[in-house]
């Protein structure tokens, strides 16, 4: 007679489970994209973030003695037709990009979804009106809007950032945070843990901030991580039409502007790198925000 | 040799033309055919004589004529325009000019010496609301007077030769006295003059054209049968004229545009190079804190160090040489060791700086911060203002750039609405009486932004425009040099070249050192 069971086990029943990988092992082999661009963004925060300990000159230091010079041991990536070092003007330029992108991303993304969430929720004559002035916004393309407010509203430094132009940048976001915000609020409003806190008496601001904004957190946060990389690239397009960034700050926008062009054909690094710096962060955000995405909302990214 | 001769002889050697088709080929001139060209502006208004910006004359040069003119091909050679032949009588103090005949305006109405005439007195005595741009120029002519029909006469207060420039120059459009009776401000909304091309249009932001006038009165010109002028700069400028789209830029571009269009285009182009009347300046006013102090304003130009900065900047733009108020090399200019010991043009710019420093410390201001008014418009403007804000903040001083576009930067340069200012100024000729008014008294030159009062300045200025001793004016002009640079109300930085590339079917063009010549058109053809 054949044995049909299997010889006992000599251990615990769960010793014969598959061995579950450690969370970020998970994280890698599911998202290798987001965690690449997010090791990417980590990179350049730290690296633009001690800028000032990190860069090997003063970005504003002139030697007209250099100019144009190319890559070497004294200058990684060469100097541009000031004499200035290339890579210190990269490392703080990454500063100006990251603060006013994520600055200007968090602004218009929080004051987007807190319209979103209030027209929905309040619904009415006030949704009406806010939704029309929304879609006005939203006509309007994003690069022309920005360009329009920065040079309407001039500049107003705060603590040596161009206030006007971050509000600039953040306000194309406002309208395209606002819908999603909105989407996503009409379908919890409808929830039954809505209904309960409002059949408890709560009220409706106790509402919105307890039980509907803590749940959109999550497109939220995919949302500014996309808005982010936009931001940045508004930046870099309005500083390189000379409405954005003043010189001599250090900006990759600034960077690639006036005669850069023409020198590029004798100094092609005073366009490259600056240029591959914009293009790595917008191409890491965009992959981060892709696995957040996915992430957050596994059910979006089953069908594909 | 005398000095005059000795400059043309310099710019000839230091004009440099490159082209694969050398100037001997080019031929009798061919009619017919559009010339497109980039122009970086557009004009706040049509009258020549209010207008100071290069881009307004590079549109209304070609529909009027001047009573003199600078001779094609052969500058800075004066003959006549619509003036036949002229007389000039130092003893009477007296010019008199003979008008060519039959010279017909746009509207087939004759211009004669009643239309010189009035033109002349709306600059030298502008009606209430007119402005006389160029006011100053004219303080030697006491009257104008009608001869005959075709005879016009000058009377001047004192003999002064700069005057004969003034009768040439290209902002002094010959307008119709009959229109100007009617109406004195006419020509700031109508183009009507007795040039070689007709106004047909103008597009706002976009393009002005302009047709063949039939009736020119030199024989055989114009050649070209229509102008058409496009609102460009910049990198567009370069793109245009590589792709064809216009065929020059006549203000020029930067030398590394230049060498991209030579590598682009080969044959197709040519290039004309050489040095310019223009320069780099900047105005600290002297009406307000900080700059009401002499040290600031001196500590401020001995830390510019001129000599790094053309030797560095050069190479990649137009700022090529350093000068003081007049052209370096001219026929004016002093010696490099003359220059060397002005403030602010030390080869020693280190203890220039230290001087610079102390200066600053005993003023109170060794921490000065202020605001540099910069215009935008091509990059080079930009470009020189981070060169000044880089200089200063090697002394401790912090310039904060506020870059505007050319009408707010041009209304705080009027009304003195600026604490610091880059300026750029182009002239005609080499004439210090008329270069020399951007740097004297407001009260005697409205083109002097500084707002300063000077008596010692202005009366170095008036002695040398009436000083007929060469030698004697040479040395005035050390003087007032001397002077300008230790006060510093206004600083000359750096000095251009001028580079204009054009599609290589254009000819009959003279490239001059300045921007505001031979724009007429009237002698210029394309080749098939």
């Amino acid at each position: 007679m054949r044995n049909v069971f299997p010889p006992p086990s000599h251990g615990p029943l769960w010793a014969n489970e598959p061995k579950r990988l450690p969370n970020w092992v998970e994280l890698i082999r599911n998202y290798p994209f987001g965690v690449v661009g997010l090791l990417v963004l980590v990179i350049i925060f730290v690296a633009s973030g001690l800028a000032h300990w990190i860069a090997p000159y003063d970005p504003l230091e002139t030697n007209y003695a250099n100019t144009l010079a190319a890559p070497s041991l004294q200058h990684w990536l060469g100097t541009d037709t000031f004499g200035r070092d290339l890579l210190s003007r990269v490392l703080y330029g990454g500063r100006t990009a990251l603060f006013i992108g994520v600055s200007a991303s968090i602004i218009g993304s929080t004051i987007g979804a807190m319209l979103g969430i209030t027209s929905a929720y309040i619904g009415g004559w006030f949704e009406l009106i806010l939704e029309r002035f929304l879609e006005v916004l939203l006509a309007i393309p994003t690069m022309i809007l920005a360009l329009v407010l920065v040079a309407t509203m001039g500049r107003n430094l705060v603590f040596g950032i161009d206030f006007n132009l971050v509000l600039a940048i953040a306000l194309p976001i406002v309208p395209n945070m606002a819908r999603i915000a909105r989407s996503q609020t009409l379908t919890i409003r409808r929830q039954a843990y809505v209904d309960a806190a409002r059949t408890l008496g709560f009220s409706s601001s106790r509402i919105i901030a307890w039980h509907i904004a803590p749940n959109i957190a999550g497109p939220y946060i995919v949302m500014v991580t996309t808005f982010v990389s936009q931001a940045i690239l508004i930046e870099a397009s309005l500083s390189y039409l000379g409405l954005g960034v003043t010189a001599p700050t250090a900006s990759w926008g600034l960077m690639l502007a006036g005669n850069a062009f023409n020198s590029a054909l004798t100094a092609p690094w005073i366009v490259i790198f600056p240029g591959v710096a914009i293009a790595l962060v917008v191409f890491s955000f965009s992959m981060l925000g892709d696995a957040l995405r996915d992430i957050f909302d596994p059910k979006a990214s089953a069908g594909r | 040799m005398i000095p005059g001769k000795t400059f043309i002889a310099g710019l000839a050697a230091a004009t440099v033309i490159v082209s694969a088709a050398p100037v001997a080929a080019q031929g009798e001139p061919q009619y017919g055919g559009a010339l497109r060209y980039a122009v970086s502006d557009d004009p706040a208004n049509f009258d020549c004589h209010a207008a100071n910006n290069f881009a307004v004359l590079m549109r209304l040069a070609p529909h009027y004529s001047t009573l003199l003119r600078f001779k094609p091909g052969n500058y800075p050679e004066i003959e006549g325009d619509v003036a036949r032949s002229w007389e000039a009588d130092p003893e009477a103090l007296t010019y008199t000019f003979t008008l060519h005949p039959d010279i017909q305006f746009h509207d087939g109405s004759q211009l004669t010496a009643e239309d010189v005439a009035a033109t002349f007195e709306r600059l030298a005595f502008p009606p209430e609301g007119v402005i006389s741009e160029r006011i100053e120029t004219f303080r030697q002519i006491e009257s104008v007077e009608v001869v005959d029909e075709l005879t016009v006469r000058f009377h001047l207060k004192e003999w002064d030769t700069s005057v004969l420039g003034t009768f040439a120059s290209p902002w002094n459009c010959i307008y119709s006295s009959e229109l100007l009776e009617s109406n004195p401000s006419y020509p700031s909304r109508v183009v009507m003059g007795s040039g070689p091309f007709v106004f047909e249009d103008f597009v706002a932001g976009s393009v002005w054209t302009a047709s063949r006038f039939e009736n020119y009165f030199r024989e055989g010109q114009p050649y070209l049968d229509r102008l058409e002028s496009y609102t460009m700069e910049g990198q567009a400028v370069v793109n245009a004229i590589q792709a064809g789209q216009v065929h020059t830029d006549f203000r020029g571009v930067s030398p590394q545009a230049a060498e991209r269009l030579r590598t682009a285009l080969g044959d197709g182009i040519t290039t004309h190079v050489g040095p310019s009347l223009t320069h780099f300046l900047v105005t600290f006013n002297s009406q307000s804190a900080p700059f009401d102090d002499q040290r600031v304003r001196k500590a401020l130009n001995l830390a510019i160090d001129r000599w790094g900065g053309v030797a560095g900047l050069g190479a990649t733009s137009e700022m090529k040489y350093v000068g003081g108020p007049l052209m370096p090399n001219g026929q004016f200019s002093g010696s490099d060791a003359h220059l060397e010991s002005l403030p602010g043009f030390s080869r020693n710019i280190e203890k220039a700086r230290e001087e610079a420093r102390q200066l600053l410390a005993e003023a109170g201001q060794a921490d000065l911060s202020f605001t540099l008014t910069v215009r935008d418009g091509p990059p080079i403007l930009v470009d020189f203002a981070v060169f000044l804000a880089d200089q200063w903040r090697r002394v401790g001083v912090n310039a904060e750039l506020k870059i505007v576009q050319t009408p707010e930067w041009a209304s705080a340069l009027t009304n003195s609405n600026f604490v610091a200012i880059t300026d750029i100024y182009s002239a005609l000729r080499e004439e210090p009486t008329e270069q020399l008014t951007k740097y004297i008294s407001y009260d005697l030159s409205h083109r002097s932004a500084g707002r300063f009062d000077d008596p010692v300045l202005d009366d170095i200025w008036a002695r040398q425009a009436v000083e007929t001793d060469p030698r004697a004016r040479l040395d005035l002009l050390r003087k007032f040099e001397e002077r300008l640079m230790e006060q510093s109300y206004s600083l000359p930085v750096v000095w251009l070249e001028r580079s204009v590339a054009m599609d290589a079917k254009l000819h009959g063009w003279t490239f001059s050192p300045s921007n505001f010549l031979y724009l007429d058109q009237s002698g210029t053809w394309l080749s098939n």
